[in-house]
Order: structure tokens, then C-alpha cells, then sequence
């Protein structure tokens, strides 16, 4: 058997009867549409208000579902991994005859899997909810160049969320203490990075590499605007910040930031005592 | 064929040596006890005899293979439980077993076999938290079995069982080991060994005092009851004996471990000294009879039996 159809079998059979699986899918699905719904409402009700509209408001999109998504899919992908830990199905997995290195990976679909359904899920919904907003709210071709270039990032971000709360779901040993990390690390990070803005010197550009910052940099609009990125940049250079990544120097770190976080986790479980 | 070859295998948590150097060998066919009061070390060295835990010297040989990745493959043959059964709570007993027979890429025609050989086909729908101790522990022994493989691991299977559940596990360990598979089981409960196993190996403080089989471990010696109008004088005429071991007065009277199994002898020699015997019988030395001379600090001096 494919290795990798193996382990997504297990995997699939482990999650499809986890409530919290669902119940993250589903209020993701649920935020998108409410979101959407009652913007093509107030429409309906107030026809000067602008409807949902494809192609014309993907960032609109992208924005509501990469928000949503955002605490939805750490909490959903900690939760589905840690308890592995508190469980000791981990171990057993392994006495069962997994590898680590197929046990890991096996985690590694869990995260490609809820990114990849939350991906979906923007587009989907988006698909859907905008025919409501009356004629001409959904006009082919639907994919407009911002959308081509933007989605693949809002994948990629999906994809760096879920790798951070893998990391933390492999790392800590109850459900609880990686809820308690990957909320600390959403948190905590801010505040670093307002401290080391105030602290001057080279830190205030530091701060603009660090993990969250480059990957919300991936959904901002400035990052898919030139006209906003320089109005935004103008603004934060008159207040003696650090200007804005680049949306190339954003992705280029994200893939660094994935491959540093699996790396590590790696070689803290590979040596660690289950 | 040698199934498990332990050599010199080490554990360390900080300054804790839990496994300390310890060799033993558990041939096809066996049915192996691993005793020892609890923190002694059992747990530890299934955890590395099963990968999940590094030892910090020494080496593991499965199957009489020893390189990393062979061991890996040889791993394959051996089904095994550790500490608490651990499984999906919120999967039936059914999906939690679809899991271990996906993971061991077995058909799942093995899963109802495996079911139905623990007694537990008519509750294989339920989810796993609603099963009681007992069929969590039996789930846990379907789930070693999926997969036919040829060494089964068990840790303290029959731990928080009361005795009707006890006896259930005895009875699947007994059916294991009539299909000539080879068991491994680590535990406390010495009754339970002593019914099921034909070796065993006591461990200590990490250190194994004794292997060996069964019948040689508790054959060894013969222990005898004596009862005379005067005991003190009993006591000091049986220590005196030549052939005595060790001599210890409990509540049925003075008892004498003998090298010789002669009992005859012995009633001749205490005659000799005018001690003059009410009571003689021979009594079997049970498992806990070794085992509590051996971990309670007994000063027997016994090396590997074969």
C-alpha cells in the first residue's frame, strides 16, 4: 500500500468521529457564510449597499476566512494532535508497528488537511454565497489576477498556522499546556514585537521577521496593492517603524519558518521517550 | 530459535539508574514472566525492548536481529500492550482495532477474530470510554493479537482486575500460548505468573536477581516443616544440620530450606541431637516464596538457572 494513502487512512479514521474536527470545519464554514450572508442581507434590504461580489471582492474574502480561520485552525489542529500525547495512542501507534518517521508524518497530513479544507472552504462558501448578491454578483471568469496570486498565499499561510500548532501539539504533553503554547505564541508574539519597536536600533526591523508578522503578511492587502503598501509604508516611516516586508521576503520566510518548526519538532521527537 | 536477546541493557533518568545492565534471553515457544515490585524497572525495559524508549546502553536483539533497521522489520512480528491500554476514547472498540490493523497492514477480517477470540464481538460497537477495566484490558490484548504475530508483549495485563477478569486473561494467555506463540509478560501478581508462565526472570531495582524457568527456580529447594515440644531446641539442632540452607521459624513451626531433599536424613541427624520431631512434612516453595526471599532483601545466592 501507498505509504502515504496508509497513513492518511489512519489518520482519516481517528478524525472523522473527532467532534472537534467538525465543530472547527463547520464554525469556519458557519463565520464565512454569516460574514458574506449578511453583507448580500444588508444589500437586499438597502440596494446602495454594495453586495458580495466575484471577482470583484476576493480580498474581502480572503480577509473574512483567513481571520476566521486563523484561531479555528491552531485549536483544531493542536487539539486533534496533543491528545495524541495525553491519550498515549502516540505510543501505541508505535508499538503498533508505525515508525516515528510515519507516525510524524501522518500529523504532518492532519495539518495539510485542515489547511487544505479551510483553503477550500474560503473559495466554496465565497462561490456560493455571492450569486446571492443579485445579478451580475458572480461573473466568469471568476478567478481575477489578485485572486491567482493571492490564493496560493492564503494556502501557504493556512499551511504556517497549521505547522505552528503542530509543533506545539507534538511538543507539549497534554492538550491543555499546546492550547496554553500556541495561544501564548499568537499572543506573546505582539508584545515582542511592540518592545522591540520601542527598544530602537536594529530590533524595530527584527520585529517585522518574526513568525506571525511575516505570516499575516502573506493575507494583507498592502502586500497585493501597491498603492495601499506605499500609503501604508508612508505612514509607518513617518512614525520611525520599520517598513513593511515584501510580499516575496513574506513567503520566502514562511517556507523557512515551516521547514525551522518541522525540523525541530523532528528532532525533539525523534529523541524523546514516548 | 531466540526470540528476545537482552544484553547489558541500560536506563538512566538523570542520577536514576531504572535499568541497570541487565541480560536476559526468552526463546520460541516460551511463556516468559518479567516480575517485579512496581518501580523496579518492568515498564522501562518493555518500553525499550518496543522502541518507544532509548536505552542508554546495552543492546536488543528481536528475532536474532540487531541492526537498527532489521529490528524495525523484526518489531513487525510482535504484538504488545504497555502499562494502560491505550486507545482512541472516543472510537468504538471495532474503529480503535481498524486503526492497529491498518497500521500492521492486515486485512480486517482479523479485527472480528481477534474480537471474538477476548469475548468481545457483542460489545465491539460501543465507544472505548464506556468499557469497563476488564474489557479495556481484553481490547488491549485483541489489539496485540491483530496480525498473528509471533511474540506477544503484555505488561501487567491482569492490573485492576478482579478475579473473574484475572482468570479471563489467564485463560487468553493460555490460548495464545497453545498456538505456540511466544509471551512476554511483565507483573506483580505472582499467583498469575506462576499459573501461565514456564520462565520467568526477577527484577529488582532495575537489576534482575534471578532467571530462569519455573520449575527450576521453585524446585530448587525443598523446604520442610518441623514441629517439636521444644522449638528453640528444634531451631538450634536444625541450624546446626549440614544440609540445611537457611532455617526460619513462622507460625506452622521451624522452617528449613534444604539443599537436600532428603528428609530422612534430616529426622536421623535432629534424632541424634534428641530433638524429636511431632511434625514433619515437606512443603513446595511457591513463586512468592522466591520472590519475596529475592526482593525483600533474602540472602539466597542463586545465579542463572537454565
Amino acid at each position: 500500500m501507498n505509504i502515504i494513502r496508509k497513513l492518511f487512512s489512519i489518520e482519516w479514521i481517528k478524525i472523522r468521529r473527532r467532534s472537534v474536527f467538525w465543530v472547527v470545519v463547520g464554525v469556519h464554514i458557519m463565520l464565512l457564510a454569516v460574514s458574506l450572508g449578511i453583507q448580500q442581507y444588508m444589500h437586499a434590504v438597502k440596494p446602495t449597499n454594495s453586495p458580495f461580489q466575484l471577482p470583484a471582492d476576493w480580498m474581502i474574502l480572503i480577509q473574512i476566512g483567513s481571520q476566521a480561520g486563523m484561531l479555528l485552525l491552531l485549536i483544531g489542529v493542536t487539539l486533534l494532535i496533543a491528545s495524541e500525547t495525553a491519550w498515549r495512542t502516540q505510543r501505541q501507534n508505535v508499538i503498533d508497528g508505525l515508525s516515528r518517521g510515519e507516525y510524524f508524518a501522518g500529523k504532518i497530513l492532519i495539518v495539510l488537511l485542515l489547511a487544505g479544507i479551510f483553503w477550500v472552504d474560503i473559495i466554496v462558501v465565497g462561490l456560493i454565497i455571492a450569486p446571492f448578491g443579485g445579478e451580475g454578483s458572480l461573473t466568469w471568469p471568476v478567478l481575477s489576477p489578485i485572486a491567482q496570486q493571492m490564493l496560493p498565499n492564503v494556502l501557504l499561510y493556512l499551511l504556517a498556522l497549521g505547522v505552528t500548532a503542530f509543533m506545539c501539539g507534538m511538543l507539549a504533553s497534554t492538550s491543555g499546556a499546546a492550547l496554553g503554547m500556541i495561544l501564548a505564541f499568537v499572543m506573546i508574539q505582539p508584545l515582542i514585537s511592540g518592545v522591540m519597536i520601542a527598544r530602537g536600533g536594529y530590533l524595530p526591523v527584527i520585529s517585522r521577521y518574526l513568525p506571525m508578522d511575516v505570516f499575516s503578511n502573506l493575507v494583507s492587502v498592502g502586500s497585493y496593492d501597491a498603492e495601499r503598501l506605499a500609503l501604508m509604508n508612508e505612514r509607518i516611516l513617518s512614525r520611525k517603524m520599520p517598513a513593511l516586508l515584501s510580499l516575496h521576503t513574506s513567503q520566502l520566510f514562511t517556507v523557512i519558518y515551516i521547514a525551522v518548526f518541522i525540523g525541530f519538532t523532528w528532532f525533539i521527537f525523534r529523541k524523546r521517550d514516548l | 530459535m531466540n526470540v528476545i536477546q537482552v544484553n547489558d541493557l541500560t536506563k538512566k533518568y538523570g542520577r536514576l539508574t531504572a535499568v541497570d545492565r541487565i541480560s536476559f534471553s526468552v526463546d520460541a515457544g516460551q511463556v516468559f514472566g518479567f516480575l517485579g515490585p512496581n518501580g523496579s524497572g518492568k515498564t522501562t525495559t518493555i518500553g525499550m525492548l518496543l522502541e518507544i524508549i532509548s536505552p542508554d546502553g546495552g543492546d536488543i536483539r528481536m528475532f536474532e536481529q540487531y541492526d537498527r533497521g532489521q529490528l524495525h522489520h523484526a518489531r513487525k512480528r510482535v504484538g504488545a500492550t504497555l502499562e494502560t491500554p491505550n486507545f482512541y476514547p472516543y472510537l468504538s472498540g471495532r474503529e480503535n482495532l481498524r486503526v492497529v490493523a491498518r497500521i500492521k497492514e492486515v486485512d480486517e477480517r482479523a479485527i472480528a477474530a481477534a474480537l471474538d477470540a477476548v469475548g468481545l464481538a457483542t460489545r465491539a460497537g460501543d465507544a472505548f470510554s464506556r468499557y469497563s477495566l476488564g474489557m479495556k484490558q481484553r481490547l488491549a490484548i485483541a489489539g496485540a493479537m491483530i496480525g498473528n504475530p509471533d511474540l506477544v508483549i503484555l505488561d501487567e495485563p491482569a492490573n485492576g482486575l478482579d478475579p473473574a477478569g484475572m482468570r479471563e486473561i489467564r485463560d487468553i494467555i493460555k490460548g495464545l500460548a497453545a498456538q505456540g506463540k511466544t509471551i512476554f509478560v511483565s507483573s506483580h501478581l505472582l499467583h498469575e505468573v506462576e499459573q501461565t508462565c514456564t520462565h520467568v526472570a526477577i527484577i529488582k531495582k532495575g537489576r534482575i536477581l534471578m532467571q530462569g524457568s519455573l520449575a527450576s527456580l521453585i524446585g530448587g529447594h525443598t523446604i520442610a516443616v518441623l514441629r517439636a515440644d521444644d522449638m528453640e531446641r528444634l531451631r538450634t539442632a536444625a541450624a546446626s544440620y549440614a544440609g540445611a540452607a537457611s532455617v526460619d521459624v513462622d507460625k506452622e513451626g521451624v522452617i528449613v530450606d534444604l539443599a537436600d531433599p532428603n528428609l530422612a536424613t534430616l529426622n536421623e541427624y535432629l534424632s541424634s541431637q534428641g530433638v524429636f520431631l511431632s511434625y514433619l512434612a515437606p512443603r513446595k516453595q511457591s513463586l512468592e516464596d522466591v520472590f519475596m526471599e529475592l526482593t525483600q532483601g533474602g540472602n539466597r545466592n542463586v545465579g542463572a538457572a537454565a
